[in-house]
């Protein structure tokens, strides 16, 4: 089941003169599973905070439509079953942690007698329980975003979006965070994260997308995203005396560093004749692995080579 | 109705938690209005300006004409001065009186010289010393001087008048026809001919000499003075500012209000609530509500200071006063509210609030009245929310106007509440606030 699905989304930012309007979303369509922790990627202004602006009802958009949970987004009253995390927040300096957590609970149309144990039991996946009645202004940047965390999980969401959630938090703030977001996720929870940390993204997201300049450049799990085609590291135990294996038209050697060759065929019939004609040499085969790139390194690449096409 | 009273509490605590903010929303105009309270009610206000007074003259018109001077509230007669080597109090001189002048200790000087009037005079002489630095004051000291003179004309006038005609016809036919006029005078008016003409003192004939209100002159001009409004009022000149100067402060601290929307679009408090299962709509009601609320309590604690401070009766007819309050203050919010739906930016909002709000404080009738406008700015100040409220506020506490009579004004400002705010919530959907 989908628990978010946009079609031909396309938000335009007005201006006074036509030439200055700011196309931020372009025909964007995508969705999400159920259940999924979802991560979109993108340079700054690719439009990815417009695209979450335009779900969480903050702004309209130009063209296009979307559903949350089944309903459109339009239907502002749907947002109680939606979290967020904005990028950023700020909230007022006077109020405690409860104080803050309560009201927003309220707000958002939580119905539980229970409050007060909804909002310890938060406090306690954050880690924030000790710092229950102190007011804000005395919080850290890592102490608001583990409190923001808590709020877009109040009212028990279905959805959560977060926006940077590890920004400013130490790296054993980022493990816990990363660990409560695979608890959520194993409750049936569905996480939708926007990050400039891809690293962060790639160790928890099952689907990613990457919008450049307003448009949907790549779409896909993490491993069909960062596993590079037709690229196989191959191990052999021992340097075979002649390398005139290595040589053949279908593949090629791009590089080899002690017994590890790495080769580009031009299909996997190919990979199947080198492993071949290794067995034919007597050679002992030790492995045979999918060449990958980091997100990072695939970003980048993704990125550029947009770019150039654009030019 | 619940998201909007959980909103509009968010907005009262976030006001009780600024204290700079709700210091300013009361303090200042409190101060302000203690300061212009004590400035038109004449109690401990406009002191008057200090002048130097030198009579040289003998005569009883120039005695008159002091008494007259001395009780003018524009002027402060300054008579003797202590003199530094001897320690003495002396009287002042023409020349110290110049001099004080041209050290700037002291702006004006009014001196009646010797032949200020005599038995054969035909004119009153006084010279006017001052320094023109000021021209305000020496504006104020000329106009209470000829005030003075003409408050005298019935005693000198005719004394005048009939040594210009003696000297000029000659002394028997005057006399000649004095006798005449007194005659018919005395049978028009019904008054012994006596008391109009006397044959040994012909100066009596037109005199008030003695305030005599026998003779025929204080018949002639019979004025009756009779105070038909605000008679009762126990402080008028606060009571009449009060109203106009509230609904200045009104104007400003709930467009202020309105446009803390921009405080919260930045600090991010206004995109966490866009997010919550909660309408556009429900956040700007509750943004109206919460401006009229404190609104109604500005106005209100600004006369419980007026009638604290000043005596200002607000109980006599406070019904119809919280009325007017609660009508002003939903005109002045949506005011404000269509200001910020307007604006891009609250330092947008706040100049063309200022300007706005400057310009229909002086010609809505809240500095000063708004008769005094021409013609043309007249017509224009009816479209201003205050001259409906500063009219209602003088109605209910200057004439004690009951509801039917404030209810044009009543009408009006709903209207403008109503028409203005729907108008605004309109353009906040287009507008840059979200």
């Amino acid at each position: 089941m989908k628990a978010i699905e946009v079609e031909n989304l396309t938000k335009i930012y007005k201006s006074h003169s036509r030439r200055n309007d700011i196309m931020a979303l372009s025909n964007l369509s995508l969705s999400v599973q159920k259940g999924q922790i979802f991560g979109l990627l993108g340079p700054n202004g690719a439009g990815k905070t417009t695209f979450i602006k335009i779900l969480l009802g903050i702004t309209h958009p130009t063209l296009g439509t979307g559903s949350m949970l089944g309903e459109t987004i339009k239907n502002y009253k749907n947002k109680s079953r939606v979290g967020y995390l904005p990028e950023n927040h700020k909230y007022p300096h006077y109020l405690n942690a409860e104080q803050i957590l309560k009201y927003f609970a309220r707000l958002g149309g939580y119905k539980s007698n229970d409050l007060t144990g909804r909002i310890d039991h938060l406090l306690k996946i954050v880690n924030m329980e000790k710092w229950k009645k102190v007011k804000i202004k005395k919080y850290s940047k890592g102490m608001m975003q583990r409190l923001g965390l808590a709020l877009s999980m109040v009212n028990e969401p279905e959805i959560i979006f977060l926006d940077e959630p590890t920004d400013g938090v130490d790296p054993i703030g980022r493990k816990e965070i990363r660990d409560i977001l695979l608890k959520l996720k194993s409750e049936g929870k569905t996480i939708f994260v926007n990050s400039h940390l891809l690293s962060e993204v790639e160790l928890i997201s099952d689907k990613v997308a990457i919008l450049n300049k307003g448009k949907l450049i790549r779409e896909g799990s993490v491993e069909e995203l960062t596993t590079t085609k037709q690229v196989y590291q191959i191990e052999i135990e021992e340097t075979p005396k002649n390398t005139e294996l290595f040589n053949n038209n279908n593949y090629s050697l791009i590089e080899s560093n002690g017994n590890k060759y790495t080769f580009k065929f031009d299909s996997s019939e190919s990979l199947n004749t080198l492993i071949d004609e290794i067995r034919a040499k007597k050679l002992n085969l030790l492995s045979v692995i999918p060449k990958k790139h980091s997100l990072e390194e695939m970003f980048i690449n993704l990125i550029n080579d947009n770019e150039k096409q654009n030019l | 109705m619940r998201i909007i009273y959980k909103l509009l509490v968010k907005d009262i605590v976030r006001f009780v938690n600024d204290k700079t903010a709700l210091l300013l929303t009361f303090l200042v105009p409190a101060i302000l209005i203690i300061i212009f309270g004590n400035i038109f009610s004449g109690n401990g206000g406009f002191p008057g300006v200090h002048v130097i007074f030198v009579n040289n003259s003998k005569s009883e018109l120039a005695k008159t004409l002091e008494t007259k001077l001395d009780s003018s509230e524009a002027i402060i007669l300054v008579k003797n001065i202590t003199d530094t080597e001897s320690g003495k109090v002396i009287n002042f001189t023409v020349g110290r009186a110049v001099e004080e002048i041209k050290k700037g200790k002291i702006s004006a000087a009014i001196i009646f010289p010797d032949d200020f009037f005599s038995d054969t005079s035909k004119s009153v002489k006084i010279k006017f010393f001052y320094d023109p630095k000021d021209q305000i004051e020496s504006s104020i000291v000329q106009g209470s001087v000829q005030q003075a003179i003409m408050s005298s004309m019935p005693d000198v006038l005719p004394v005048l008048m009939q040594r210009k005609i003696e000297s000029s016809i000659g002394y028997k036919k005057v006399k000649k026809f004095k006798e005449e006029m007194s005659g018919v005078v005395s049978e028009y008016l019904n008054v012994p001919v006596d008391s109009i003409y006397k044959k040994e003192d012909s100066l009596k004939l037109f005199s008030t000499a003695g305030a005599n209100t026998n003779n025929f002159l204080s018949k002639l001009i019979n004025i009756e003075n009779s105070q038909v409004v605000g008679a009762e009022v126990k402080n008028p000149g606060v009571t009449r500012i009060v109203g106009g100067w509230a609904m200045m402060f009104l104007l400003f601290s709930l467009t202020g209000a309105a446009t803390s929307l921009f405080e919260e679009k930045q600090e991010g408090s206004l995109k966490r609530l866009l997010c919550m299962p909660i309408s556009r709509g429900n956040i700007l009601w509750s943004k109206y509500i919460y401006s009229v609320l404190i609104g109604i309590i500005q106005l209100f604690v600004l006369f419980l200071f007026a009638y604290f401070l000043f005596d200002v009766e607000i109980f006599s007819n406070f019904f119809n006063l919280i009325i007017v309050i609660l009508a002003s203050a939903a005109a002045a919010v949506s005011f404000g509210m269509l200001i910020t739906a307007l604006s891009s930016s609250i330092a947008q909002a706040n100049g063309i609030a200022t300007l706005l709000i400057m310009i229909m404080s002086a010609i809505g009738g809240a500095w000063f009245p708004v008769s005094i406008l021409p013609d043309w700015m007249q017509s224009i100040s009816k479209l201003t929310i205050t001259y409906w409220s500063v009219e209602a506020f003088l109605q209910v506490l200057w004439r004690g106007g009951d509801l039917t009579s404030i209810s044009l004004n009543l009408i009006i400002l709903l209207s403008i509440a109503v028409i203005v705010n729907t108008y605004a919530i309109f353009l906040f959907r287009k507008g840059k606030i979200f």
